[in-house]
């Protein structure tokens, strides 16, 4: 039987966020960034290394729910391998498209980012699939 | 044996009251109900400040307090209450925490009072004192006045009379929420005309008779608070009700129990006539409001209701001339919450439209 596309996206989601991508040590890092959310205190920090003005390694550590760690893994997914103006204008078209309304359509440059598009419907959860994105770009700032 | 008492709801009043002293804004938010799996209970209730800080009890935690929390301080900037559904079950798209259930939760905002600023006479300062007391408002003393003194509030000018007071609070409470102060029945547009002033002038009534009684129908917290400001007003005030107990009306009001099919039933020529009856009778006592010729026939209901007793009425052969005399829904809005809110309201819109009797 054919699963829904709410289920595949919920599975998607799922698995990212028991096993998150470049989950790791961050303290060896020289540019190092944290971003919490005072009202349930999930909390993500984000070690990174640029060479040559691209952001060559990340890493995460995570303590939040489903939605911030996957989020905050498919974050290093997205912007290992971009220039730091590039992956910030990733975070500022994913703030958009989360606070638009769930009639817009959404953008073609987060296609991978796209399981995300249902929290626009619950905007309680947006900050929970930002805090990677505002850890990331406190690390670039570091 | 030594026995254990629970004290969790004084605690309870005793937090509300303390985060009231401070000035700022809270929230109760109440579970209202559960459907499945959830750690809080219908009845679960936290107490959340003006930063979103649970600060007394509990409707569960993780995700679901975090919900809450943020919900409260939006509801707090909006000053409405609101309810709210915990999605307990989808650890995804809901909340994160895979219960397995759903929670609704009532978020119930708590402002600190509105300040309202009355210039009244001297001899008119006990009676603003009593209003304030009755609607809940603490009076502010200016520097240097002692409290156990007269309340000194300000130079003896501004207000004159105990009807201008009132209208003055009325209108300061509709300013400090925003509120239009404008016709319930024009805001509603159940009847769009001002009826009392064209009525007094087709029947040539006397100033006189606009002062006749204050006759309020029903028997409810609104009745009782309608009574206070009449007699505030120094109007003569009869209510016509059943359960009336005299402990909650001023002794200068008098009370009249409705004898069964309302046969005892009488209106002054010329009375000011509220209907707050919450629909027992609603039907009969306007009937006989209108056919005694009453100067102002209200009706407190909400817009549907007002309808059907229209309907009703003129299924019964009034005219639309007479309908149109009608005050209903009663009131200025003043985005009223609380009983004696809405009588202010309606007391408000009877001197309001008396004063414009007076004028034509």
């Amino acid at each position: 039987m054919e699963t829904s596309q709410i289920d595949q996206d919920r599975e998607l989601l799922l698995q990212h966020a028991r096993q998150p991508l470049r989950s790791g040590d961050v303290s060896r890092f020289e540019h190092r960034g944290v971003c919490k959310n005072p009202l349930c205190g999930d909390a993500v920090e984000v070690g990174l290394a640029l060479e040559n003005g691209i952001i060559s390694k990340l890493r995460i550590q995570t303590n939040g729910c489903g939605i911030s760690i996957a989020s905050s893994s498919l974050m290093t997914e997205l912007a290992e391998g971009k220039t730091p103006d590039a992956a910030l204008a990733l975070l500022e078209t994913f703030n958009s498209a989360l606070t638009s309304s769930p009639k817009t359509e959404w953008p073609p440059s987060l296609t991978m980012l796209r399981p995300f598009s249902r929290l626009r419907e619950s905007p309680t959860r947006v900050p929970c699939a930002l805090i990677g994105w505002f850890a990331l770009k406190s690390a670039l700032k570091s | 044996m030594s026995e254990i008492l629970s004290d969790s709801q004084a605690d309870f009043f005793s937090k509300i009251s303390s985060l009231r002293a401070t000035g700022e804004p809270f929230a109760i938010a109440t579970v209202i109900a559960v459907r499945g799996s959830a750690s809080a209970k219908p009845g679960s209730k936290a107490l959340i400040d003006h930063s979103g800080k649970n600060v007394w009890g509990w409707v569960g935690g993780g995700c679901a307090e975090s919900f809450v929390a943020r919900n409260a301080v939006e509801a707090m900037d909006e000053n409405r209450p609101r309810i709210v559904q915990a999605d307990l079950d989808d650890e995804i798209f809901g909340l994160g925490m895979p219960c397995g259930g759903v929670m609704d939760v009532f978020i119930d905002p708590q402002q600190p009072p509105e300040a309202i600023s009355i210039s009244v006479r001297e001899d008119l300062q006990p009676s603003l004192a009593h209003l304030t007391s009755t609607m809940g408002y603490a009076v502010k003393f200016a520097e240097g006045e002692s409290p156990s003194g007269s309340l000194a509030l300000a130079p003896p000018t501004g207000v004159t009379s105990s009807e201008e007071m009132l209208l003055a609070f009325g209108r300061g409470l509709a300013d400090s929420r925003g509120a239009s102060y404008r016709s319930l029945r024009e805001t509603k547009g159940v009847f769009g005309e001002d009826s009392l002033s064209s009525q007094n002038s087709v029947d040539g009534k006397s100033q006189e008779q606009n002062q006749n009684e204050f006759l309020i129908m029903g028997s409810s917290r609104i009745t009782e608070e309608l009574a206070k400001f009449g007699a505030l007003a120094k109007w003569p005030v009869r209510v016509y009700g059943w359960n009336l107990d005299p402990a909650n009306y001023p002794s200068n009001v008098t009370l009249q129990t409705a004898a069964p099919g309302y046969t005892d039933l009488t209106v002054k020529r010329g009375s000011v006539v509220m209907v707050a009856s919450h629909h027992k009778g609603d039907h009969e006592f306007i009937q006989a409001a209108l056919e005694s010729d009453a100067n102002y026939v209200g009706l407190i209901a909400s817009e549907k209701r007002s309808r059907l007793v229209f309907k009703h009425l003129s299924d019964q052969g009034l005219s639309d001339e007479r309908l149109k005399r009608i005050y209903a829904p009663a009131g200025l809005d003043l985005e009223c919450k609380q009983p004696q809110e809405i009588a202010l309201s309606v007391v408000n819109e009877i001197i309001l439209a008396k004063t414009a009797a007076r004028a034509n």
